[in-house]
């Protein structure tokens, strides 16, 4: 079965993953590991006081998430190098800012049956107990999900 | 791993329940199909009027209830037993609560590692894309959920 695994840094997607394989995963899987990566923030920018464009520090903001993504996505597929798992990382597909369109979009490409994601990551809203991604994906997946909780 | 697969009459659970023990079961799973009973259902004027306590038509009720809940019984029994698995059904009824409560309550006594659910059952309200119960589940349970889409 084709497995789609949605990750980002938190440590529940690592949980959840640690779940799947010690529960879930049968060695025919073969996984695709997801990251619907966010814009990163960009401090607001002051135009009344005519200051200049920040670009460098854009720049340099932008190169951390690069690197964050590619510790990230490393990380993971140590993991499943490690457990001689067959995977695949995909990154592309969807837009940039929208990571459940992402999820959907890579999952739809990649023919996957089955979805795994935790329930919430790094979001900055902590209040719910849902987090906005895995919200979207369940009510907009047409193939089931499996939702970890914290 | 214990497994708790929510069951109704709805063809989607019917496609869940398949769909667990083609591609996703492994030996050594504890299988548990739950259904949720209805409560009995009373047309609400008898609370008002002076009439005497329709005895018969609550057992009629009654009895409505108990033949949906062996139906369901036998329906999966039949299933686990012609895929050839191992399954348990339990039938739970709510105390008051909605059915997504009654099972995440279930779901913490029984210890289950895994629930399954499908996205939609057999309710009324057929717009929304995510039907109460898989919605209360993701909302509140302690252990994976997993939302079963049928095609």
């Amino acid at each position: 079965m084709k497995v789609l695994f949605a990750v980002d840094g938190s440590e529940i997607a690592e949980k959840a993953f640690d779940w799947y394989l010690e529960n879930v995963h049968q060695d025919s899987n073969f996984l695709v590991i997801v990251h619907g990566r966010e814009n990163p923030q960009i401090p607001t920018l002051n135009f009344t006081e005519g200051a200049a464009f920040p670009s460098d520090e854009i720049t340099r903001i932008m190169k951390e998430s690069n690197q964050k993504v590619d510790a990230l996505v490393d990380k993971f597929s140590m993991k499943c190098s490690e457990k001689k798992i067959k995977f695949k990382v995909a990154l592309e597909g969807g837009k940039p800012s929208k990571p459940g369109e992402t999820i959907l979009a890579v999952a739809d490409q990649e023919g996957c049956e089955m979805i795994v994601m935790g329930s919430r990551g790094l979001g900055t809203i902590r209040r719910t107990l849902l987090g906005s991604v895995s919200d979207y994906v369940i009510h907009h997946a047409k193939i089931p999900v499996i939702v970890c909780p914290v | 791993m214990k497994v708790v697969l929510c069951v109704d009459g709805s063809t989607s659970a019917e496609e869940a329940f398949s769909w667990y023990f083609r591609s996703f079961h492994t030996q050594g799973n504890e299988v548990l199909a739950v259904y949720v009973g209805n409560q009995p259902h009373l047309p609400s004027f008898v609370f008002y009027e002076e009439a005497v306590f329709p005895k018969e038509e609550f057992q009629r009720a009654v009895q409505k209830c108990k033949s949906k809940m062996e139906e369901m019984k036998a329906k999966y029994l039949s299933k686990a037993k012609a895929m050839q698995v191992n399954c348990q059904f339990r039938v739970l009824v709510g105390d008051g609560g909605s059915p997504g409560e009654t099972l995440a309550s279930f779901l913490e006594s029984e210890n289950a590692d895994l629930v399954i659910v499908g996205s939609r059952g057999m309710g009324k309200i057929r717009r929304t894309v995510l039907g109460s119960v898989s919605d209360f589940l993701v909302h509140h349970a302690k252990v994976p959920v997993v939302v079963f889409r049928e095609e």
